[in-house]
């Protein structure tokens, strides 16, 4: 059944009345990316936060977006096409609750990205922010790093940034695929 | 040595390297696509220069805005480079620009010092305006 009008009114009061900002839903690239980060500076004024809460709310969107260009499980017309630009395929949403961002990504991921990615962030879990701090300034001068390592320095940034431990759950879809969603929450600054 | 001059877009900061004033200013936000094909160029200009022995000085100044955490490893592997090339003598100094309303972009700056061991590495309020 497809949508009608109607519906559209619905959905708006929905996202509404979730302080839902944007949300984002079908294939994701740079181009779209820089769309968001210019549309969140003109909006500066609308989401009356500070400069230190803005940069952090797009700091995240960035890192979460290009994950999900590069690591994401592809529709296989979007696998077919012969493009040369990152594609991803997911949802990306900001959100306002009270004196709180949160944004939260989720996309298909292949079953074998599964543990390497819950280990990251299960690890990042159960560190404190100063421990967070040390293990960031450590992987930053390691080197050389993998430019193909999922998330490598992209998700102890994230971490570092919100104000609670980084949210994620793996939901299985088929046997080669899982549902990973991600979520960060960050307490919005004085203006 | 020539100039080598990229111009800003919305992902990639303005990159300016102006051998005469002895000067390499990075500016703007940096989050493009493919990170390491956009510093490529800037990592060969920088090794020739360091190379010549008739350049002793350098002072790069660095002024971003967002960056992806892809360019954070840059920078540190550039900061790195020029470290090392500061422990065999050449005058480098490094200065970095932070947002004085913004306490994570003094402390960013702050996370990169921390691993050099000879270059100085001076943190700047950027001047309002600008």
């Amino acid at each position: 059944m497809g949508i009608v009008p109607a519906d559209i009114g619905k959905i708006q009061t929905y996202l509404d009345s979730h302080g839902i900002i944007f949300l984002f839903s079908g294939p994701l690239s740079q181009c779209l990316l820089k769309d968001v980060v210019q549309n969140l500076q003109i909006k500066k004024e609308l989401l009356n936060t500070d400069a230190s809460t803005l940069r952090r709310l797009i700091t995240i969107i960035i890192e979460l977006t290009q994950n999900m260009m590069y690591y994401s499980v592809k529709p296989p017309e979007l696998e077919k096409s012969d493009c040369n630009m990152a594609i991803g395929s997911g949802l990306l949403l900001l959100a306002r609750k009270n004196n709180s961002f949160f944004i939260t990504c989720g996309n298909k991921v292949h079953r074998n990205q599964v543990p390497i990615i819950r280990n990251k962030l299960s690890d990042l879990q159960a560190m404190t922010p100063v421990q967070i701090k040390k293990y960031y300034i450590e992987q930053l001068n390691r080197s050389p790093l993998d430019p193909n390592e999922i998330g490598g320095l992209g998700f102890i940034e994230m971490a570092k940034r919100i104000s609670k431990p980084i949210q994620f759950e793996f939901d299985p879809i088929d046997d080669d695929s899982q549902f990973f969603s991600i979520t960060g929450h960050i307490k919005s600054g004085i203006k | 040595m020539k100039t080598l001059h990229i111009l800003k877009t919305d992902d990639t900061p303005e990159i300016c390297f102006d051998p005469k004033f002895l000067s390499l200013s990075i500016k703007g936000s940096s989050f493009p696509e493919n990170t390491y094909n956009f510093y490529e160029p800037i990592f060969s200009w920088l090794k020739t220069f360091l190379k010549n022995p008739d350049f002793s000085d350098l002072n790069i100044h660095i002024d971003l805005n967002y960056f992806n955490s892809s360019s954070s490893k840059v920078f540190m592997n550039l900061f790195h480079l020029l470290d090392g090339h500061a422990k065999s003598g050449k005058n480098l100094r490094v200065n970095w620009y932070y947002d004085p309303d913004d306490q994570d972009s003094l402390e960013e700056g702050e996370d990169f010092k921390f691993g050099l061991e000879a270059i100085p590495f001076d943190l700047l309020p950027k001047i309002q305006g600008q």
